[in-house]
């Protein structure tokens, strides 16, 4: 029988930090927050969970990326690129705080675009600190298909915070 | 200016990095908050499967998948066993000896492996405790992929029950037309005792003697038996004439390769009545309900296993009965169909529904597995379900002096060996 109240409380800090990274905002993270624990209880039902931690910091990314997937398209009922043409088209801010928040944005709104395996791999790379090695083993592939898959997300990243970059999306 | 053009994507993709990892985290969640979320989390836990059938089917791990058709398959083998004319078994249910019924009560060991080759190499080991109770009840104490299941059946009665603790849902199998003093359900354990006897006395048929040698420091004699497509040895105690270790295997090359190896079996245990219950436990919601009807001629289990799977596969007969294109595959082939056919809607009929593909595929292979695997003939590739006078399906009978055949439109007759059908490249043996 799985103790709750335990991996909530040791693992809830966690699972916080990674969504709000991802969505920005406490009411929006405190929602992914608890769809990541419901989607734990589900797998700890079909299988005995080893690495608590991994798998709450892969459902956080997930459920933080479909957030921001279902902001977008809500946004693109209006026009299509709607979502980044919003978040990179606003006037820079005269404050140098409000331009490194408007920046996190737009990567937030183009890390919405990627396809979610290298979603994935990107934010265990690039927020959560993670060598290829650590973000092979949390995924359950290779290194180098890790590598492979931050490569792409790179560079289809670069080319969605050029404004002028309206690329379709890509499957992994 | 290509390199300059990248290195400011780069720079810009750095910034916007950097930008989200200085953005100010997030205070910690408050205590309440925290209590709120493990309420919520712990409510979810205590709910029973929130999904059903066809979604557990389709997010099962593929050796949970196995593992459950072979639970599934286990009933059905002994069953069509003893439907089936000629598979061999019909001698030791109908050769009772009187003196081994004397056992009021017993418990042994089963651990089961499922090789499966296609779409790809997987093994399945399951372990499972057994409870026998005169005159025949049984509980099977399941594990499978960490999750435990309890069968309980009486030979006397005319239902099952399968109990799954952790979701605290049961599956209700009522019975039809089984002969009260010949019901094959409930009495594993008599049936191995009568059949150590029958092949002591040379009344199993065909039975090859293995010697003697010692097992678990105690001599045990050998008897290897072809029971249809299953091979069983038993290793009995000469004085006593108890089991002391059985191996049952298939011999069918083309389905999964199952053995199963019962040990430690212990007779006069002390076992509680209440374990035998047949009512389903307070707490506990009826999942799925199916019915056996041992009336039906095993044909009619294949037919109906057959027309299930044309019915899946665009009104046409499969390419081969056995393998991931056959019968073993039909479950998931259908569990797509009617999640596509039925989208988000009717949970009720998409459970039914599945239940009914499970209930045909055991029904069909346990026809496959009790016959011998060099009896059977199948031409039923690129055939349309309905056709008339085209045989799909035939198997002589053990004196190969009359042969069952089954057509594309369901029918089945049985005719002189003589007048079995003769199609070329039918999937089975070669001899005809």
């Amino acid at each position: 029988m799985t103790d709750w109240e335990a991996v909530v409380g040791q693992h809830v800090g966690i699972v916080q930090r990674t969504v709000y990274r991802l969505v920005g905002n406490h009411a929006d993270a405190w929602d992914c927050i608890q769809e990541t624990f419901l989607d734990a209880v589900k797998i700890d039902r079909r299988e005995p969970v080893r690495n608590w931690a991994a798998l709450l910091r892969r459902l956080a990314i997930a459920r933080a990326w479909d957030l921001l997937r279902m902001r977008c398209r809500q946004r693109n009922r209006c026009s299509p690129e709607a979502d980044l043409a919003q978040a990179i088209g606003r006037e820079p801010s005269p404050s140098r705080h409000a331009e490194a928040s408007e920046l996190a944005d737009r990567l937030r709104a183009a890390v919405s675009r990627l396809p979610g395996r290298q979603a994935q791999v990107f934010c265990l790379t690039c927020f959560e600190q993670m060598t290829s090695e650590e973000v092979a083993g949390q995924l359950g592939i290779s290194p180098t298909a890790a590598r492979m898959l931050l490569c792409r997300a790179r560079r289809r990243l670069q080319g969605l915070l050029e404004p002028s970059d309206g690329a379709p999306e890509e499957d992994d | 200016m290509e390199n300059r053009k990248d290195f400011h994507h780069d720079d810009l993709l750095e910034r916007a990095v950097d930008a989200v990892l200085r953005d100010p985290p997030p205070d910690e969640l408050p205590p309440d908050q925290v209590a709120q979320l493990v309420a919520i989390v712990r409510h979810a836990a205590d709910q029973p499967y929130p999904i059903t059938l066809i979604e557990r089917i389709k997010n099962m791990k593929p050796r949970t998948r196995i593992a459950v058709a072979a639970a599934v398959l286990t009933a059905f083998v002994g069953l069509m066993s003893w439907l089936v004319p000629g598979s061999g078994v019909a001698v030791a249910f109908a050769d009772i000896a009187e003196a081994l019924n004397n056992v009021h009560s017993a418990t042994w060991k089963t651990t089961t492996v499922v090789k499966v080759k296609e779409p790809q190499d997987k093994t399945v080991t399951f372990s499972a405790s057994a409870m026998f109770l005169a005159p025949s009840r049984e509980r099977t104490e399941t594990t499978a992929d960490g999750q435990k299941s309890i069968q309980i059946v009486d030979g006397q009665k005319d239902k099952a029950i399968t109990l799954v603790p952790v979701t605290k849902t049961a599956m209700v199998i009522n019975l039809k037309n089984f002969p009260p003093e010949n019901n094959p359900f409930g009495r594993t354990f008599q049936c191995l005792r009568e059949l150590v006897a029958n092949a002591q006395s040379g009344k199993a048929g065909k039975v090859e003697r293995l010697g003697v040698k010692t097992i678990d420091g105690r001599p045990a004699e050998g008897f290897r038996i072809q029971l249809g497509a299953i091979e069983v040895k038993i290793w009995a105690d000469p004085k006593t004439l108890l089991p002391i270790r059985v191996e049952q295997a298939t011999v069918d090359a083309a389905g999964p390769e199952v053995r199963i190896v019962m040990t430690d079996f212990r007779v006069g245990v002390d076992l509680d009545e209440s374990l035998f219950s047949l009512d389903v436990p307070a707490g506990y919601t009826v999942q799925q309900t199916m019915q056996i009807d041992a009336s039906k001629r095993p044909l009619d289990y294949l037919a109906e296993a057959l027309k299930t799977a044309a019915e899946y596969n665009d009104g046409v007969f499969p390419p081969t009965l056995r393998g991931e294109q056959g019968l073993d595959g039909l479950i998931q082939r259908a569990v797509k169909r009617i999640d596509e056919k039925l989208g988000k809607a009717s949970t009720e009929e998409k459970l039914k529904q599945a239940t009914d593909v499970i209930r045909n595929q055991a029904g069909g292979l346990g026809v496959l597995y009790a016959l011998p695997p060099d009896a059977w003939h199948y031409t039923g590739r690129d055939v349309k379900l309905g056709t008339p006078n085209r045989p799909i399906f035939w198997f002589k009978n053990k004196k190969g002096t009359r042969c069952q055949v089954l057509y594309a439109d369901l029918s089945i007759k049985e005719v002189p060996a003589d007048q079995a059908p003769k199609l070329p490249q039918s999937e089975g043996s070669p001899k005809q």
